[in-house]
């Protein structure tokens, strides 16, 4: 740590320490740049703090509660099992805690010098870092800006932390009987209605467009939906929308099966959309660009339209990921010590916290089509999986496309138990160019959530109905 | 209605282009097919006919602008459109427009290629990348058309169309433990940084001239016989005394180039930086106002000053400033060297090894006490006669010591 009014200085700058920030930052350190990591009071980002791993974790408390509730059959006695919030939230945040206590010891153990506090850009070779012990001045060679992306407010109604949250803030633990309107059918607005759909809150969701989740097939969203209604979660399309406020009351008007309907709340989640991370940096200090959302603008190389600066991760848009901001903070360090950057992958996995999970990566079966390419669609349900039914998760199915002249993979997709971890091996599949006979000619561990994978790959070949029915003997 | 025209796809893996002229003005009516700009990509310059009939209600971005595909660039508001739309068909018109307008070398894809992602694995890939080749390009020869690293490596070895962007050139494997790697970092990479900034941005030249020290080495004798051990007098103070009463005379060796501003800045103050050997590398403390000091005093100064450098406690403030830099290998040994300017100054001098030396006096060979002067400087500011006119007078003062008094403050 570095404090006091001296000016320091450093090789290569990095501003924002969340999953792209600090991958680079250690790699770079390892690959013996002098690097500097500055961190604004969230060491890991959204994604540890207020993202995929609290929801993650939270879900896991709810839907283990819920398991056990549902296990009567098995034998599990559940009569008053319940959730104590305050325990729940206490191990989120113990989860938290010790996942950045994980990473400031890979900071600092690989000698990374790590400053705390917000940057701002003066020129393309000095920055002011301010942070809690004052101002610090920092001249730099290089620069990577990684500072992430938000959420957008809805035009008018600003969030307020209170009545209008974002997805991050709707994480409270609070207030479990209001009724909550989520406004948004995308990654984000699914994953924090899945966690409210756990906890048992009172929601409805609207969104825009057909359906949620539209870069997904079909077929993979439609369980979810499902649970959704089971849960009496109620889920509207709209093609317009407006809200209006009057003290802490709310009325969102949209449009229903083509009449206008009204629907009250005190509670309003808005998640339709990220904003980048790039006001206040001091970016009209520099020659970096951004396009109208504030998105920086890079070449494939992550070199911005100024020589000194790099973008890693959500501050350059397009899909925002944690997956995609690790493999661009470990390339974007290669390029800084000189070396070929990291060579382009062809999948990106989605993981969807939703009832069933929901892992997605390549080519869904739209997209096969609208490129122009013959697919070959292999399916495989959860109710026709042994361990699935051992532990009685049969909700979902694996779905794999192919092209259809050489069998090649393109496409994983899951709903169902243990989707994000079975995903994996259809991402490599892609990656390696591999065969559906590639994967169903390899043994798989028995019983597993991942013969299902294999599974639908015989599908795809047409071989499924025999395999399925020696699984039966 | 008002329609956002986007940088269409220029194909070929084109992402990003140039708004290089704009053809037409906010509020200009313009047709269907009407070329609106010229985009520069790496490849070709292209002309964007626009897609719909209408008045230009906004152009985005100025002419010099990078643009990515999808940014919108113009907004037409169309005549008599029914609705706002930003409908396909419209931009598939656009697409085949540039296909048209691309220049002839600019190869059009074949129909159905590049659907699927290129049949190779990570490795394979990452290969590519290591050895420069756009994988792309590459035919593949293992089953299905699969990118063997044998068709990787097989590709590198042709000469490539363009050099690789990474000029990744992987060092020749030496055995194990016959190399040992160091980090450039600090003050390693500063020096090397400095360096080869003041060889990049000046004209160096270096002079070289020798002078007889034999009065000075005996001036010298005595004077620290008479301090007795209070004190001593060291020859770089000498040296320091001398060149600053050189500069005197010679103000343009004392200069320094503004290169933002295109200005010659002349310093009316005295700061000599003097290089220090440490076990870190070179630094180069200064000191200031060497003018005003008198010659003990500058001996005690330059001894506290290398202490504090070699001992690492040297702070920032007295290694900033410098307006003339000496530079004294001759501790160490050697004839004569050819010192780099300490940049932005115009000029540095080094001190060689004082050796005994044939020199003819008064018609007879006799030993005398020698030493070699090499002075570089700034050819932009400081020409060759004035800086030979400078070591003339450095010589005197040095050959005749106490001339030096006369011109003591």
């Amino acid at each position: 740590m570095v404090v006091g009014d001296i000016e320091v200085g450093t090789d290569v700058l990095i501003a924002g320490a969340g999953p792209a920030g600090y991958t680079a930052a250690i790699r770079c350190a390892r690959l013996g740049l002098d690097v500097t990591l500055v961190n604004k009071s969230e060491l890991g980002g959204v994604c540890l703090h207020r993202g995929c791993v609290p929801v993650n974790t939270l879900l896991h408390v709810f839907r283990l509660a819920d398991d056990c509730k549902g296990a009567g059959a098995m034998g599990i006695k559940a009569d008053g099992l319940a959730v104590d919030y305050d325990k729940a939230y206490e191990w989120k945040d113990s989860v938290i805690k010790r996942l950045e206590d994980g990473i400031r010891d890979l900071c600092l153990g690989s000698g990374v010098q790590l400053m705390e506090g917000s940057c701002s850009f003066l020129s393309s070779s000095r920055a002011v870092v301010s942070g809690p012990s004052g101002n610090q001045h920092v001249n730099f060679k290089r620069a990577v800006i990684a500072t992430g992306a938000r959420h957008m407010p809805f035009p008018g109604i600003p969030f307020d932390g209170k009545v209008v949250l974002n997805p991050d803030e709707a994480l409270y633990p609070g207030g479990v009987a209001e009724d909550v309107v989520l406004l948004g059918g995308g990654y984000a607005a699914m994953t924090i209605g899945a966690l409210m759909a756990a906890q048992g809150r009172r929601l409805t969701i609207i969104h825009k467009g057909e359906r949620v989740l539209s870069f997904l097939d079909d077929d993979i969203v439609r369980p979810v939906m499902e649970k959704f209604r089971a849960k009496g979660i109620k889920v509207y399309s709209t093609p317009s929308w407006a809200v209006t406020k009057s003290g802490d009351k709310m009325w969102v008007e949209f449009v229903r099966d083509g009449t206008e309907d009204s629907v009250e709340t005190g509670k309003l989640i808005v998640a339709i959309g990220l904003l980048a991370n790039t006001d206040g940096i001091g970016l009209e200090n520099t020659g970096v660009k951004a396009d109208k959302n504030g998105y920086i603008l890079t070449d494939d190389n992550f070199h911005t339209d100024d020589q000194a600066f790099y973008a890693i991760g959500d501050v350059r848009g397009r899909h925002c990921n944690a997956s995609k901001a690790f493999r661009e903070g470990m390339s974007l360090a290669e390029i800084l010590a000189g070396r070929p950057g990291w060579p382009e992958y062809e999948a990106t996995p989605q993981t969807i916290s939703t009832d069933p999970e929901i892992a997605s990566a390549g080519f869904t079966e739209a997209k096969a089509r609208e490129a122009g390419i013959e697919a070959l669609v292999g399916r495989f349900p959860f109710t026709a999986s042994g361990k699935a039914v051992s532990v009685g998760k049969t909700n979902g199915f694996v779905k794999v496309v192919a092209e259809k002249g050489s069998h090649r993979i393109l496409g994983v997709h899951v709903v169902g138990p243990d989707a994000f971890d079975i995903a994996e091996e259809g991402v490599l599949a892609i990656e390696m160019g591999a065969r559906l006979e590639d994967i169903v000619l390899t043994l798989h561990p028995h019983p597993t959530f991942c013969e299902a994978v294999r599974e639908a790959c015989a599908a795809a070949l047409g071989e499924s109905t025999n395999i399925v029915s020696k699984k039966a003997t | 209605m008002a329609y956002e025209f986007k940088l269409p796809d220029l194909g070929e893996g084109i992402t990003s282009g140039e708004i290089k002229k704009w053809h037409v003005r906010k509020g200009e009516k313009v047709e269907e097919d009407q070329t609106i700009a010229e985009v520069e990509t790496d490849k070709a310059v292209v002309e964007l006919p626009s897609p719909v009939a209408g008045v230009v209600d906004d152009l985005k971005v100025p002419e010099g602008t990078k643009v990515n595909v999808g940014d919108v660039i113009a907004v037409i508001k169309e005549e008599g459109a029914p609705a706002e739309k930003e409908a396909p068909p419209m931009r598939a018109k656009a697409e085949e427009k540039v296909k048209e307008a691309r220049k002839p070398e600019a190869k059009a894809p074949p129909a159905g290629e590049k659907k699927v992602p290129v049949l190779a694995t990570p490795a394979t890939r990452m290969l590519a990348k290591q050895l420069g080749v756009n994988i792309e390009d590459v035919k593949g020869t293992g089953p299905g058309g699969r990118i063997t690293d044998e068709d990787v490596k097989a590709a590198s070895a042709k000469p490539p169309v363009k050099p690789a962007e990474v000029p990744a050139k992987a060092p020749a494997a030496a055995p194990v433990g016959a190399e040992e790697r160091i980090p450039m970092r600090g003050i390693r990479k500063t020096i090397a940084d400095n360096l080869m900034r003041s060889l990049a941005r000046t004209a160096q030249v270096t002079l070289v001239d020798d002078a007889d020290l034999t009065k000075l080495v005996e001036l010298r004798g005595r004077i620290n016989q008479e301090l007795a051990g209070t004190a001593k007098v060291s020859y770089l103070a000498f040296m320091v005394k001398a060149v600053v009463t050189a500069l005197k005379a010679h103000p343009m060796l004392n200069s320094s180039v503004d290169d933002e501003k295109g200005e010659i800045v002349i310093k009316k103050y005295y700061n000599i930086g003097i290089a220090v050997d440490t076990d870190r590398g070179l630094i180069v403390p200064v000191l200031k106002n060497a003018d005003k000091k008198s010659i003990i005093d500058i001996s005690k100064e330059l001894v506290h000053l290398t202490e504090l450098t070699r001992d690492g406690k040297i702070g920032l403030e007295q290694l900033k400033g410098s307006t003339f830099t000496i530079a004294n290998i001759g501790s160490i040994g050697g004839l004569f060297s050819t010192p780099i300017i300490n940049y932005p100054e115009s000029a540095i001098l080094e001190m060689q090894q004082i050796r005994d030396m044939p020199r003819a006096v008064g018609g007879v060979i006799v030993p005398r006490k020698v030493i070699y002067l090499p002075l570089t400087i700034d050819h932009r500011v400081v020409d060759g006669a004035e800086g030979q006119r400078f070591l003339n007078d450095l010589k005197r003062y040095l050959e005749e010591p106490e001339l030096l008094l006369v011109n003591m403050v």
